[in-house]
């Protein structure tokens, strides 16, 4: 049983290996962070350009990653888990960018102030409780830990965002500084794991690797 | 001699040699929990130099116990390295074997 155990540990250290780069935490943390700047400033078409992190995270990889990691085909189980990630992610998304469209065609109509307000500001708790969730879910299909703690320091900002009004400010642009407050945390917590990654895996002269 | 400490015994003259050396065990270790791994990726995970990696995988490729496949993609060497059936089965019973050993030592005391 120990050694089934100590296997299982070695394979999870293996799978892990991948993602100890800081590149997804630096990816997640660039679309906070972007998502949040782009609703403070008059640069709305941010938020759009936030989903880019998706080519940064596929080409980072490639020219980070792989060469100093190398290349690795996993168990079956492994990828069968793999593919379910994948398909629950697509339709998490999908599910996501629908709920951003209904409230924005709501944003758009001829509603009071104050009921546009109240939609925006139920989106946006929206929007912070499905990152939150999803940077679970990533911590748990990628069995990487820290992204738990990225989870529940969103939430717990999410609560206190909730909780606590400051006189005198927008509830809003609380919710947007949340947003990038939270962001910038992730993407500087990627930096640090990405040097730490760095130290680990220094790049190799012919390494013997070619990405497919 | 009791007849346990003699199984225990017994148990470990059974261990195969060519497993047991510890760098070829952290290979076979690593095999075992994937499907296929590039030789950039052993080094790092069983943290032995390029010179020692190769020379262990070739002892274990000539018992064959694991598969290289070599090959050149944009004039780049590329090495995949896999157990084959009989690795596998090898080191299961690697495992096996020495569970069997701990056992009995630990209950010898």
């Amino acid at each position: 049983m120990t050694s089934d155990m100590n296997l299982k540990e070695l394979e999870r250290k293996a799978w892990t290996a991948y993602f100890d780069d800081g590149i997804l935490d630096i990816s997640i943390g660039l679309f906070v962070l972007t998502f949040g700047i782009g609703m403070t400033t008059q640069y709305s078409a941010l938020t759009a350009l936030a989903w880019m992190v998706v080519f940064f995270f596929a080409a980072a990889k490639k020219s980070i990653t792989l060469p100093r990691v190398g290349l690795v085909t996993f168990s079956p189980e492994r990828e069968e888990r793999m593919k379910k990630e994948k398909s629950f992610f697509v339709v998490f998304f999908s599910i996501t960018a629908l709920l951003g469209l209904v409230f924005f065609l709501v944003l758009t109509t001829d509603l009071p102030q104050s009921v546009r307000s109240m939609v925006g500001e139920m989106a946006l708790v929206g929007y912070e409780l499905i990152i939150a969730v999803a940077i679970f879910l990533v911590g748990y299909w990628k069995q990487i830990r820290r992204f738990y703690v990225y989870a529940g320091f969103f939430l717990v900002v999410i609560v206190a965002g909730v909780l606590f009004d400051v006189p005198g400010v927008n509830p809003l642009t609380i919710m947007m500084y949340q947003f990038i407050g939270a962001g910038g945390l992730i993407l500087l917590s990627g930096f640090i794991v990405l040097a730490r990654f760095f130290r680990r895996y220094p790049g190799r002269e012919g390494g013997g690797y070619v990405a497919r | 001699m009791s007849r346990d400490e003699g199984d225990g015994l017994r148990h470990i003259s059974e261990l195969d040699k060519l497993v047991h050396e510890p760098a070829r065990l952290a290979i076979m270790a690593q095999l075992y929990i994937v499907r296929s791994a590039d030789f950039l990726f052993l080094l790092p995970q069983t943290g032995l130099t390029t010179g020692n990696l190769s020379r262990h995988i070739s002892k274990l490729e000539e018992a064959g116990y694991v598969k290289v496949e070599k090959e050149f993609v944009n004039k780049k060497p590329h090495t995949i390295i896999q157990l084959t059936e009989e690795g596998r089965a090898v080191f299961r019973e690697y495992i096996e074997t020495m569970k069997d050993i701990m056992k009995e030592l630990s209950g010898s005391t």
